[in-house]
């Protein structure tokens, strides 16, 4: 059975790139917000990321784990931004241009990611363990999904998360009460 | 498992322990409350991550933004995503159908492109007509007896034949020469008269005519047999001498007649009918579903190599050379352009090095020619022997001479008017270079936007509307400090009003957060409360639905890296907060509870 019958027979048929978007944007933009805790930068990094992970798909070729990729490249930027701030270009800094936003969205989209109990006691964490935590829990990432796309090893996967849900438990009590 | 093992539980409560390991995990669980008080710490933990709030953007503007991003990034369609190897790219009019089907259908292809082209080859006759379909095959019989007995079947049909009586007596006038030998009756049947390839409603398979080899002799021809029925094949310029026909089994009649060229090598009709596979990959093509591999023998129909036709396999492979031919030529004309401007930079980079190295130069070389000009030697003074030779009554005294000739000797020598400095010009061209880049860097950097999480890392982050650069895809905060040159903004509250500050208060939550309570006293929905940063490094606080009275704010005594709180608006909240450094901040509602009022306040953190 080669290939093209794989494909047609349903089997192993990798997710195309506007199948990828239209699942995991919003999953995405809100996994960056629970990270930098700007909506506003969540939004433009979440489409630096996909205009990135557009790029993999080039040729009709399919990366392999579309969706640890994408999370790899959120995670990235997110660190990146939380580093050293927005960075801009040459050419931004001399005319002040700024890129279109290409998602659109209300107010009432992005109402569900105000600041509650929880995500004060995720901003208590170390970016690792909030990464891996928000990456298991929050998106829904198997532990080799999550090695892939926090760049670390499965077994410091489990080792991780332990540490983190822990901390997270002892914040939010702290916090809460 | 016989001891507590606590990092253990995180896999096991994920379901990514192996069988064996998650049956100890749950036997040493049946008999350790420790370990079960730990697995229920992790499990509300998860819980309480999963029921975080997530973005609820609508489907329809994904979808125009995957568009978007898919031709930024010059993606294939979405259609075509699927197919992971390139090397199932077809023709476009191959994509309908499957490999099996065209596989199949192959034979098919061949017999009704040959069908076409006899069909091309013989003109219409005169009475073809709408009803009545022209002349496909002429059908001839070798012997007179033979000719008459196929005529006088009453069950060939008068159709088949356009011109019965002109081709049986006139054999040799047939201008057709078909390569192939099949029933008449069943190609008028089934193929109605149109060159093109369009197929016909194909019969039931219960209608499937049988190979003529299998089928029963029709009556009137049984005396015939096989041999009878045959199909002139050379026409005028072909022999019997010329031997058996390329491609099918020959029989000879038992009596050829020289000067008959219906009595010419014959080829046999049971041999090319077409077969149940040839069929079954008819129908598989009509319903453009995948059949079965249909694998035909030998003897199946196919053309002469002489008068092989343009089938639909050559059309491919033209399609298929076309289109490599094309992606070539793409490809290199684009490696061409791109060879271009690579060059083209690369020229300009270099003669901006050689015009600065040749200036360089030049500054040299003419800084060594002012030094050599300036130690040339100088005449002696031929002035101090003027007076010992008086120069005779009139002629020019010896001063004289010695000027005129001091004047004709310095005329010859190398005089260097001092034109501009040109490493002043370089330098002055760098200097104003490197202001502009650093007026640059400094605007660049003031106009950044930095988090407050990179500066405070344990700060709460909050909703954040940056209105120093709000994005134009999110509708503005209604905030009356929305204008205001704020940093830092955070916005919370629900749009409540009503509510009014009946005491500030502060405290120490935490080691490093100073916390800043504005305890309110109303209910309902709560207040629209934003907190920024102004340009003086001051915390603004601004809410419309919340009234503070000024001895309220005058009551409280600052503490802490608070310094001073103000109120600066007439009606609303309207608070200035200084501080003695800069802090990170985040703004909470608490709710009222366990005999406390509801509590907006502020942590400030370093």
């Amino acid at each position: 059975m080669n290939e093209l019958s794989m494909v047609l027979a349903g089997h192993g048929t990798p997710p195309d790139f506007g199948s990828l978007l239209q699942e995991e944007f919003n999953q995405v933009l809100s996994y960056v917000q629970r990270l930098v805790g700007d909506v506003t930068e969540a939004h433009r990094i979440s489409e630096e990321t996909f205009d990135q992970a557009a790029r993999y798909f080039r040729k009709g070729k399919t990366p392999n784990g579309p969706r640890a990729l994408v999370y790899f490249i959120a995670t990235a930027r997110a660190r990146e931004f939380l580093k050293k701030g927005h960075k801009r270009g040459f050419l931004q800094r001399m005319f002040g241009h700024e890129p279109e936003p290409v998602v659109s969205f209300a107010e009432e989209d992005v109402k569900s990611l105000a600041s509650d109990t929880s995500q004060r006691a995720l901003s208590t964490l170390d970016f690792g363990d909030r990464v891996v935590l928000l990456l298991h829990d929050y998106c829904g990432l198997t532990y080799a999904e999550v090695a892939r796309a926090a760049g670390i090893g499965r077994g410091s996967v489990a080792r991780d998360l332990d540490r983190a849900r822990h901390a997270f438990k002892k914040a939010y009590d702290y916090i809460k009460f | 498992v016989t001891r507590c093992q606590p990092l253990i539980l995180t896999p096991y409560f994920d379901n990514e322990l192996a069988d064996d390991a998650r049956s100890q995990v749950e036997e040493h669980l049946r008999s350790c409350p420790t370990c079960g008080a730990i697995l229920d710490e992790v499990s509300v933990a998860a819980q309480r991550v999963q029921d975080l709030g997530r973005a609820s953007i609508p489907h329809t503007e994904l979808v125009g933004a995957a568009t978007t991003f898919s031709e930024r990034a010059r993606l294939v369609p979405p259609h075509a995503v699927a197919v992971v190897d390139p090397q199932w790219e077809k023709p476009e009019w191959e994509e309908a159908t499957t490999d099996a089907t065209v596989e199949a259908a192959a034979p098919a292809f061949e017999m009704l492109e040959a069908e076409r082209i006899a069909l091309e080859l013989e003109p219409p006759g005169p009475e073809a007509a709408p009803a009545a379909p022209p002349p496909m095959l002429a059908v001839e019989m070798p012997t007179a007896p033979a000719l008459e007995t196929s005529t006088e079947v009453p069950t060939e049909p008068e159709s088949v034949l356009s011109e019965p009586e002109s081709v049986l007596s006139e054999p040799e006038s047939v201008p057709l020469e078909p390569d192939f030998d099949v029933p008449t009756d069943d190609l008028q049947a089934h193929f109605p008269q149109t060159p093109a390839l369009r197929f016909p409603p194909l019969p039931e398979p219960a209608e499937i005519p049988p190979p003529l080899a299998e089928a029963e002799p029709e009556e009137g021809a049984a005396d015939v047999g096989e041999e009878a029925w045959t199909i002139a094949w050379t026409g005028a310029n072909r022999t019997p001498e010329d031997g058996p026909l390329p491609h099918e089994p020959i029989t000879i009649p038992s009596a050829p007649a020289e000067d008959d060229a219906a009595e010419a090598p014959v080829v046999s009709a049971p041999e090319a009918a077409p077969t149940a596979a040839f069929w079954e990959g008819m129908r598989a093509l009509e319903q453009d579903v995948p059949a079965e591999p249909v694998v035909l023998n030998s003897s199946a129909i196919e053309a002469p190599e002489d008068k092989a036709p343009l089938t639909a396999t050559a059309w491919a492979a033209v399609l298929q050379a076309g289109q490599a031919v094309a992606r070539v030529a793409v490809i290199g004309w684009s490696a061409v352009l791109r060879a271009a401007v690579i060059g083209w930079s690369a020229a300009l980079r270099a003669g901006s090095a050689a015009a600065l190295f040749a200036g360089a130069l030049m500054t040299g070389i003419r800084s060594r020619l002012r030094r050599d000009s300036q130690s040339l030697p100088r005449p002696e003074p031929q002035v101090a022997t003027a007076w010992e030779t008086p120069a005779p009554f009139g002629e020019r005294t010896t001063l004289e001479r010695t000027g005129q000739a001091l004047r004709t000797q310095l005329a010859g020598a190398t005089v260097w008017r001092r034109g501009p400095n040109i490493s002043l010009t370089a330098v002055a061209v760098v200097v104003l270079v490197v202001l502009a880049i650093s007026v640059t860097v400094v605007l660049g950097r003031s106009h950044r936007n930095v988090h407050p999480s990179v500066t405070g890392g344990t700060a709460a982050s909050q909703t954040i509307v940056p209105t120093s650069n709000p994005s134009p895809a999110i509708s503005p905060v209604a905030s009356p400090v929305a204008q205001q040159a704020l940093s830092n903004v955070i916005t919370i509250g629900s749009g409540g009003t009503g509510y009014h500050v009946t005491r500030i208060r502060s405290g120490v939550p935490a080691a490093g957060i100073y916390r800043l309570v504005f305890e309110l006293d109303g209910s309902g929905a709560l207040p629209t409360a934003q907190l920024g940063r102004n340009a003086d490094g001051k915390e603004e606080l601004t809410a419309t639905g919340i009234n503070v009275d000024p001895s309220v704010v005058a009551a409280y005594s600052p503490g802490g890296p608070i310094t001073a709180v103000a109120q600066t608006g007439p009606s609303g909240m309207n608070i200035r907060i200084s501080l003695s450094q800069p802090q990170s901040h985040s703004l909470s509602y608490l709710p009222a509870g366990s005999g406390l009022p509801a509590r907006l306040y502020i942590d400030f953190s370093k």
